[in-house]
């Protein structure tokens, strides 16, 4: 039945429109890190740099909504859609570059702060190393500490519903040098939304 | 070839002339022309600090030398406080003594120091600069140069 459908738009063209969230990392004293004249499709990183660790904070966006409708009407029918039954939780891509021996991190010990509701810790996280070796994730004991041997991608979860409703601050957390902590400043994730449209042909 | 690859240096050529290939930090610090850094004076006082850099992270980070965008930045943040005057010393984690913990906050319009004076996990003077952003080292050596002030006594006179 769906590929009747689709089969039929495509034939006799159809509009397409989507919705997409995006968080905007904001620098620690609030500012955009970049300058654009248009919203651009992805977001904005930001990156937090020390003497030997390269730490980059990012997401990647998520698609929310979808909308057709037959060549040349505008998109107005919609398109079900996984995120409309299943309410999302924060999810904030990190990755480390360290340039050095000796470094670690406490996944559970970096925090979330929505608003004026206090810190939510780390609930989840899983993620991997670049050169291709999976970690054993997710885990979920707080006091969990990695080396951090090479690159690697951690993908963190805070219990707070996503899309965001207003800018979070997010505090990392649990890195150690040889045994020593490294502090960070907070940084800002802004919700916002960007609509797309498109037709076939 | 195709017409497309041989275009490509041209375009390349085109948009790096253009400002459309942007570098990094570190590498927008660096000087125009290189030159032969003061000589600093047998008393200089010594400036003891730590880096943090935030910036965008809106293009891959260059491979090449294994370092840090941190690591890169101090190498010139180095050469403009001895240009002050001062002697600059990079504090290692795990070491007693006070230093400056400096976060140098990179964006679009303006360029913010933070500088906060710890020794150990204890924090006591905070102060915050900014300024343009560009140009980078000029607009950076100002920033310096007050925060020195406010964190350097000034050498005994001879």
């Amino acid at each position: 039945m769906r590929t009747m459908l689709a089969i039929t738009l495509v034939a006799g063209g159809c509009t397409i429109g989507w919705k997409e969230y995006v968080t905007d990392g904001l620098l620690p004293n609030g500012d955009e890190p970049v300058t654009v004249f248009s919203e651009p499709a992805h977001a904005h990183g930001v990156l937090l740099s020390v003497s030997g660790l390269d730490v980059t904070v990012w997401d990647g966006g998520e698609k929310i909504a979808d909308w057709f409708s037959l060549y040349p009407l505008p998109p107005f029918i919609p398109l079900p859609n996984h995120s409309w039954d299943e309410p999302g939780q924060v999810h904030v891509w990190l990755t480390f570059r360290p340039h050095r021996g000796g470094w670690s991190l406490s996944p559970g010990r970096s925090s979330l702060r929505v608003g004026r509701a206090p810190e939510m810790p780390a609930s989840i996280w899983r993620g991997r190393y670049r050169e291709g070796a999976r970690l054993e994730f997710p885990k979920q004991s707080a006091e969990e500490t990695m080396a951090l041997d090479g690159p690697t991608d951690i993908v963190m979860e805070f219990a707070a519903s996503s899309p965001l409703m207003e800018t979070a601050e997010l505090q990392l957390d649990g890195v150690v040098l040889e045994g020593h902590a490294v502090r960070f400043p907070a940084i800002g994730l802004r919700p916002r939304y960007r609509m797309s449209y498109d037709s076939i042909p | 070839m195709t017409p497309f690859r041989e275009g490509l240096p041209l375009l390349a050529c085109l948009a790096a002339s253009s400002g459309c290939v942007r570098t990094y930090f570190d590498a927008d610090l660096r000087p125009q022309r290189i030159a032969q850094p003061a000589a600093l004076r047998e008393n200089a006082p010594a400036f003891e600090y730590e880096l943090l850099v935030a910036t965008a992270a809106d293009r891959p980070l260059p491979h090449e030398d294994g370092s840090s965008l941190a690591d890169r930045a101090q190498i010139e943040l180095d050469d403009l406080l001895k240009a002050h005057g001062v002697r600059p010393i990079r504090h290692e984690p795990g070491t007693s003594g006070p230093y400056v913990h400096l976060t140098l906050i990179r964006g679009p319009r303006r360029t913010m120091l933070w500088a906060e004076r710890r020794t150990g996990d204890a924090s006591s003077a905070r102060r915050s600069y900014d300024g343009p952003s560009d140009p980078v080292r000029p607009e950076l050596d100002a920033l310096l140069g007050k925060m020195l002030i406010d964190f350097v006594p000034p050498a005994p006179a001879r």
